[in-house]
């Protein structure tokens, strides 16, 4: 009876895995998992049901045979996450029992290296399930076990906490890179013995198995060397699928830089994360390669205007790390020979040991010995000869210890990571103050970022959300579009970009917008809410209500979906469908300040001026920078009889955004009605400056003077102001106008009582049977006919 | 008797044109539609339609009446009626009432037309009370009396149209901003 032998099955299915031939990896999973028991089969096969796309299966299946992999159980979680079953996925996580839940140290001890991913995941739950508090913790401590996880310090972020970036990114807490990077050597249920991936270096060069590459199971030999020998896109093949997916990002930077040293051979510098960015102060500036690959001479070059630090002890964790930059400078083979020392993070702390890997562990201990040798004397002349086996520098070669060598690791993948490490911290503490919507230096932050890093789509497209949240909604348009123009593909942050396109009312590019994203991306929200927005814009409500709902099934857990489906509802006078999505949308980001802010809008519309006040009020503590929110703020204690507050209020909007017209147009507004009119002359007439084709400017003006007595300007104002409003958008400008054009302001005979705009009661009915541009000839014959139906 | 109406000489109203410049909401959707009488085929879809060439046919004695039922109470501005003489000759209302109210029993007349050979969209602009904008849940178009005293009538469209609201917050209520540079600072979305 034929075995299937555990071993080469698994490498199969992990290379077709990596390959994303999902049907012949379950397939030949499934085999497996019939003829071998084992909880690393089981995991095998759950993550070929998860990468397939069918967490339904993965999850059917991990629950019936419950592995005890920490990695399976993470999986399991996950599906139980995705499924929305949050109190299973709690339970696996952080279970025990009711009386004594675990604590978030009880998690990492049990999930071992998952543990900081465990933890992410258990943070969000804890987000699904309003609970802030425990959230933040877990958040803390999944990026205090690995600081790579980036959407760990978003949620904190999002959460509301101020964390500072320079504390979070940084590997100077790190015992290991076992959380990041996956342990050494294949953790458990992981990867299958590598020992056939461990490729020979083909030509003398010395290929270099990349360095994570024992925690992924799909090993792609990559030369370190410059000479540009590889293809720049190899490096990439680095990362590859692994069971731990979120590590590949970290591989996937890592496979970056190296990937773009080598297509800079021969350049001056080499731009990316194992490199000092040229404009951050460093010494030198010159690209500090991270003892991974120095693929030229020239950078070799560079390396020899730095000093050389030798040995490992030496090396501080910072960006001026000499002793990273000398060893990479002094030969190409030493680096990668510390590109295999940081492989075996610490032999001894494997958690699983396979025959298989102690193949590995041992060569590199040569070389690590050969390394060690080359640090003692770095020299920085460029080794003309990759690839040989030799150290070219002289032997005061020791044999360290395991110890040392642990230690001598770990520093080598602290300084390899330093580089990203700066570039997470920058751009940390960028979100960090858009977050707490300090905008403006959020933009100072971001625009200070290296130009590689700054253009691309996501740094400008959080530029342009920073402009959005100012309300410059001009300039956020700009920054869009040039996100649009880099990566055309990207759909996060594109409803942003609808959005701002719909309050500057370009409908030619909001529909193009739509029309392209619809091409791209159907399953999305953001691209339903960019078609909502477009339709909204044609006063199509209908429709655009039917796309933003569709924009909600997509993603329920999209809180602005909500909120301008509420917005919508608004515009329909659905008033109480209109709360509820508010609601909702508050209910799944309490810091969306635009549902708070529409809920203050319903308020107001049903004139109950407190609570709308109250709302509009904690939409402003959110986000203390709009002028628009401080805006209705003022109109509402205005209407509340608050007129001081109201006016403190809308002196502190202009004060803090003067290019908004409307905060001067209340203020005057409020002098209006207080009977300052002097002082509301003055606010319009700069106004005037300011917005020279508001008609209703003029109409205030003239508003103005027929309280002052003008007569004669108030009819100007008043003519000019019709003048201005050409598609006679606005009804009540007729209203209150003509009894002023017609008659003059002392005439009221004719006029019906309708208490008007300022207490005024020159208001003649509304009757639309003639077009809106009618003019007085006509009225006369109307009071005549309404005679005559009778 | 009969009168003149300048206001239909006057150049043509199109409903459809002010609900895309936004100045009026069309409501009728969120109504409840129904007809005294009508024949097979002639029914409320084809008096709301999109469609002039489809009508409304009336199958019984007068008054023939349309009732829009909303939901809840809602602001009315005006209602706009297509007729045209020249295709319907006999079948063209000639009196037209718009009455207004809670419920079938308490309907109250806010206005009684003549028409006389109309050809286009005639617009009734509904007040309510003290000259206040109409809210109602109620609304009935009653067609009293037919060209050349015909017995049916044809109807071929009808919108409801409620006045829009404004965006943002205003101390007094001037009306929407007209330039771009003011009406994008008037709300958040």
């Amino acid at each position: 009876m034929k075995m299937i032998i555990q071993e080469p099955v698994q490498a199969a299915i992990w290379h077709c895995l990596n390959h994303y031939a999902y049907s012949d990896a379950t397939f030949l999973a499934e085999r497996l998992c019939a003829e071998v028991q084992s909880d690393e089969s089981v995991h095998l096969l759950a993550t070929c049901y998860y990468r397939s796309g069918r967490p339904g299966q993965a999850h059917t299946l991990l629950h019936s045979r419950q592995p005890r992999l920490p990695a399976a159980r993470y999986l399991l979680a996950l599906c139980c996450f995705e499924l929305d079953r949050l109190a299973e996925a709690e339970s696996i996580l952080s279970g025990g029992s009711i009386l004594k839940p675990k604590g978030h140290d009880d998690v990492s001890g049990e999930f071992g290296d998952s543990a900081s991913l465990a933890l992410r995941l258990l943070a969000r739950i804890y987000i699904r399930t309003e609970r802030k508090a425990k959230a933040a913790e877990a958040c803390k401590k999944s990026l205090k076990l690995n600081p790579f996880l980036w959407s760990a310090f978003v949620d904190l972020c999002n959460l509301g906490e101020s964390v500072d970036s320079a504390k979070v990114f940084t590997t100077a807490g790190l015992d290991s890179f076992a959380m990041c990077q996956g342990p050494a050597g294949g953790g458990p249920g992981t990867e299958p013995a590598p020992q056939q991936h461990h490729a020979p270096a083909p030509h003398g060069v010395g290929h270099v198995t990349n360095v994570n590459i024992t925690s992924t199971p799909y090993q792609t030999p990559v030369t370190a060397l410059g000479g540009g020998a590889l293809p720049p896109g190899c490096g990439l093949t680095v990362s590859k699928a692994t069971p731990d997916s979120e590590k590949d990002a970290v591989r996937g930077k890592q496979a970056l830089f190296r990937s773009q040293l080598n297509s800079t051979v021969g350049s001056p510098y080499s731009p990316s994360f194992g490199f000092l960015p040229l404009d951050t102060p460093s010494p030198g500036g010159e690209s500090l390669p991270l003892g991974l690959l120095s693929s030229s001479p020239a950078l070799t070059n560079n390396a020899e205007t730095h000093d050389t630090k030798p040995g490992f002890g030496r090396r501080v964790l910072n960006r001026k790390d000499r002793a990273m930059l000398g060893l990479s400078g002094s030969s190409v083979k030493e680096n990668n020979k510390a590109n295999r020392l940081v492989t075996p993070k610490s032999p001894s702390r494997k958690i699983k040991t396979r025959s298989s890997k102690t193949a590995l562990t041992t060569p590199n201990f040569n070389e690590l010995n050969e390394k060690n040798r080359s640090e003692r004397q770095l020299k920085s002349e460029p080794r003309g000869r990759p690839g040989s086996e030799t150290i070219t520098s002289a032997a005061d070669a020791k044999p360290l210890t395991g110890q040392q060598l642990q230690v001598a690791a770990l520093t080598i993948q602290r300084g390899s990571a330093e580089g990203l490490m700066s570039l997470l911290r920058d751009v940390g503490a960028a979100y960090q103050q858009l977050s707490q919507f300090s905008c403006r230096r959020a933009v100072d932050l971001l625009s200070a970022l290296p130009a590689h890093q700054f253009d691309t789509g996501w740094v400008l497209s959080m530029l342009g959300k920073a402009h959005f949240e100012l309300n410059d909604y001009k300039q956020a348009v700009r920054y869009f579009q040039m996100v649009r123009e880099r990566e055309p593909y990207r759909l996060e942050t594109m409803e942003y970009y609808s959005t701002a396109l719909w309050h500057l009312q370009r409908e030619v590019e909001l529909s193009a917008l739509a029309q392209d994203l619809l091409d791209h991306g159907r399953h999305s929200a953001e691209v339903w809410c960019a078609a909502g927005n477009c339709f909204s814009l044609q006063k199509e409500h209908e429709t655009a209500i039917r796309f933003f709902t569709r924009a909600v099934q997509v993603t329920p857990q999209f809180a602005y979906g909500h909120t301008l489906l509420g917005h919508e509802y608004v515009m329909t006078e659905e008033l109480e469908k209109a709360l509820t999505c508010f609601r909702r949308a508050v209910s799944i980001d309490p810091r969306h300040y635009n549902a708070w802010y529409g809920i203050g809008m319903i308020f107001y519309k049903q004139e109950r001026y407190t609570m709308a006040e109250m709302y509009f009020k904690n939409a402003l503590d959110i986000n203390p920078q709009s002028s628009v929110l401080m805006c209705h703020v003022g109109v509402v204690q205005h209407n509340l009889q608050k007129t001081d507050a109201a006016l403190l209020t809308l002196n502190r909007a202009i004060a803090l955004d003067p290019a908004n017209p409307l905060c001067k147009f209340h203020r005057a507004s409020v002098f209006l009605s207080s009977e300052r009119l002097q002082e509301a002359l003055d606010e319009l007439l700069q106004l005037k400056q300011m917005v020279p084709n508001e008609s209703l400017v003029f109409f205030l003006l003239g508003k103005v003077h027929e309280k002052m007595g003008h007569a004669h300007l108030a009819r100007m104002h008043f003519s000019w102001a019709m003048d201005l409003d050409p598609k006679g958008a606005n009804n009540q400008l007729k209203e209150a106008i003509e009894p002023a054009i017609s008659r003059g302001p002392a005439d009221d005979d004719k006029t019906a009582g309708e208490a008007g705009v300022l207490g005024d009661s020159s208001f003649l009915p509304a009757d639309m049977t003639a077009t809106p541009e009618a003019a007085e000839p006509f009225q006369p014959i109307q009071a005549m006919e309404s005679d005559e139906s009778l | 008797m009969i009168t003149m109406l300048p206001s239909e000489a006057v150049e043509e109203y199109d409903p459809y044109k002010e609900e895309r410049l936004g100045r009026v909401r069309e409501v009728g959707n969120q109504a409840v539609w129904s007809l005294s009488t009508c024949k097979p085929g002639f029914g409320v879809d084809q008096l709301r339609d999109l469609s002039l060439e489809t009508y409304w046919q009336s199958d019984g004695p007068q008054p023939h009446l349309i009732n829009i039922q909303f939901k809840r109470k809602t602001t009315v501005q005006q209602v706009c009626i297509y007729s045209d003489f020249k295709q319907d000759e006999s079948y063209t209302p000639n009196r037209v009432s718009i009455r207004a109210g809670t419920s079938f029993h308490d309907l109250r007349e806010l206005e009684v037309r003549e028409l006389s050979e109309p050809s286009g969209w005639l617009v009734f602009a509904l007040r309510g009370a003290d000259d206040r904008p109409l809210r109602t849940y109620h609304l009935q178009i009653a067609v009293i009396t037919n060209h050349q005293n015909g017995r049916d009538t044809h109807m071929r469209q009808v919108r409801v149209h409620a006045p829009v609201e404004q965006r943002g917050v205003t101390v007094q209520p001037v009306g929407s901003f007209v330039s771009v540079e003011c009406s994008q600072y008037a709300c958040l979305r």
